[in-house]
């Protein structure tokens, strides 16, 4: 299967008097069509690494190759339209835009790129909408939800521009535990369905279990990599 | 062996508690089978047909449930006679504490492998599934074994069989040998040595080895 994500010696630091290093050395790669997590500790670096996938952050040195491309030679405007298109972000808190409808905020991604919304990609909101179970509330405003529809309308946001890695950033980290279960099984379908590759911050039990592999940071440091 | 497991897989699949235990006290009594041959080649191949259980199929935990309860009967009602073969056993006078990580609820393979250590002329004190690490901790502490054997099945256990393995080291300033087994390993033996184990089991005869290797300490 070859790499969708491959990370090479990465290093991070923080600071320019005082510096703090979080990360050390990273060398990492993500298949296609994974379903991974990553689990630490608080401060562990797991949201900086993940940030440095998601060119949302910058390593100190170090490369980030996204589906084959190298990332440091990009300039801002070419990693902004990989972003968008290569990747969807889901994080713990859902920064749905409160003025927007479901449908609207699941739109914006494509929005940005596209002016208008063509008939297909409209039927692909519904689809989507339909798969996370919101097709009911989908005219709603995002303020119009409870957080388990609020963070689906997310999932299906991040979906829009069909990208092959979905990063998650403590994506159940809000809810429930019946709620987490559902957005589970609706991340896992959509891996299945779409053959998205996935990388998931969790620090739930329940939903690093069910990944196919388990990367462990501690200290900045990969301390362990296990797969199912 | 393929008879024998055929005849117990058939009562096995229609859930027949009594059947399976019939059968498989017939066949120790009768030495159509030892126990090590009962345990590897009829329960273990029965726990890993019911082990593929699709994610969405809402009728397999509680057959899952059933299933493993037969298991564990057949292998207590087996006890009385491992009592009867150790009377014959010549004895080590060597322990070995078992246990699961925390949250490993998956205690039959450990089950079957204390009672391996038991016909081997070794003293097991099987603790079982889901031990905090601090009571494991203790009861090496009291019992002061040779070894300590560790079986995980879930893979995320992995994390807290290493905080588990780091608490015995340092508890018992690394006097003691780590066992690892399970099927969490398969997949994952690179991380057999950064989790801390010093040997690794997966059949009985690794145990038969494990003890020739200790006769032969004990003898120099």
């Amino acid at each position: 299967m070859a790499n969708m994500i491959e990370l090479k010696k990465i290093d991070k630091v923080y600071g320019e008097k005082i510096k703090t290093q979080v990360l050390f050395g990273i060398d990492l790669k993500f298949e296609e069509k994974g379903f991974n997590s990553i689990i630490g500790e608080s401060g562990s670096g797991k949201s900086t690494l993940l940030n440095i996938i998601g060119t949302l952050d910058k390593p100190t040195s170090g490369q980030v190759f996204i589906d084959g491309k190298r990332t440091d030679t990009l300039s801002k405007s070419e990693l902004a339209v990989l972003r968008n298109k290569t990747m969807g972000f889901i994080f713990q808190f859902h920064y749905l835009l409160p003025e927007f409808t479901a449908k609207e905020n699941v739109l914006m991604p494509y929005r940005i790129q596209n002016y208008n919304i063509t008939r297909e990609i409209d039927k692909w909101a519904d689809e989507l909408l339909e798969l996370t179970g919101l097709t009911k509330v989908k005219n709603n405003l995002a303020t119009d939800m409870s957080g388990g529809q609020q963070q689906r309308t997310a999932i299906a946001r991040a979906l829009i521009n069909k990208p092959k890695i979905i990063l998650a950033d403590e994506p159940t980290g809000n809810l429930d535990s019946d709620t987490s279960e559902t957005i589970y099984s609706i991340l896992r379908d959509i891996n299945e369905n779409y053959k998205t590759t996935f990388v998931i911050i969790t620090h739930d039990k329940r939903i690093a279990e069910k990944t196919d592999r388990i990367i462990e940071i501690k200290d900045g440091k990969i301390n362990m990599d296990v797969k199912r | 062996m393929e008879k024998y497991k055929l005849e117990f897989m058939n009562y096995f699949n229609n859930n027949n508690k009594d059947e399976c235990v019939n059968f498989t006290l017939n066949g120790i009594i009768n030495n159509f089978f030892t126990i090590p041959q009962l345990y590897e080649d009829i329960l273990t191949p029965a726990l890993y047909s019911i082990d593929e259980c699709p994610e969405n199929d809402q009728d397999c935990i509680w057959q899952e449930h059933v299933k493993t309860s037969i298991v564990k009967t057949v292998i207590e009602c087996v006890y009385p006679e491992i009592i009867k073969q150790k009377k014959e056993i010549k004895q080590l006078g060597i322990k070995v504490v078992l246990a699961c990580p925390e949250q490993e609820y998956h205690e039959v393979g450990l089950r079957m492998i204390s009672d391996f250590f038991t016909l081997n002329g070794y003293e097991s004190v099987y603790i079982g599934s889901n031990t905090p690490r601090d009571q494991v901790s203790l009861a090496i502490e009291k019992e002061t074994p040779k070894y300590a054997a560790i079986s995980v099945t879930d893979y995320y256990l992995l994390f807290e069989t290493q905080k588990l393995i780091k608490e015995i080291r340092r508890k018992s300033k690394d006097s003691i040998k780590i066992i690892l087994g399970g099927s969490a390993f398969q997949k994952n033996m690179n991380s057999f040595n950064l989790i801390g184990g010093d040997i690794y089991l997966k059949s009985y005869g690794d145990i038969v080895k494990l003890k020739e290797d200790d006769l032969n300490e004990i003898s120099i």
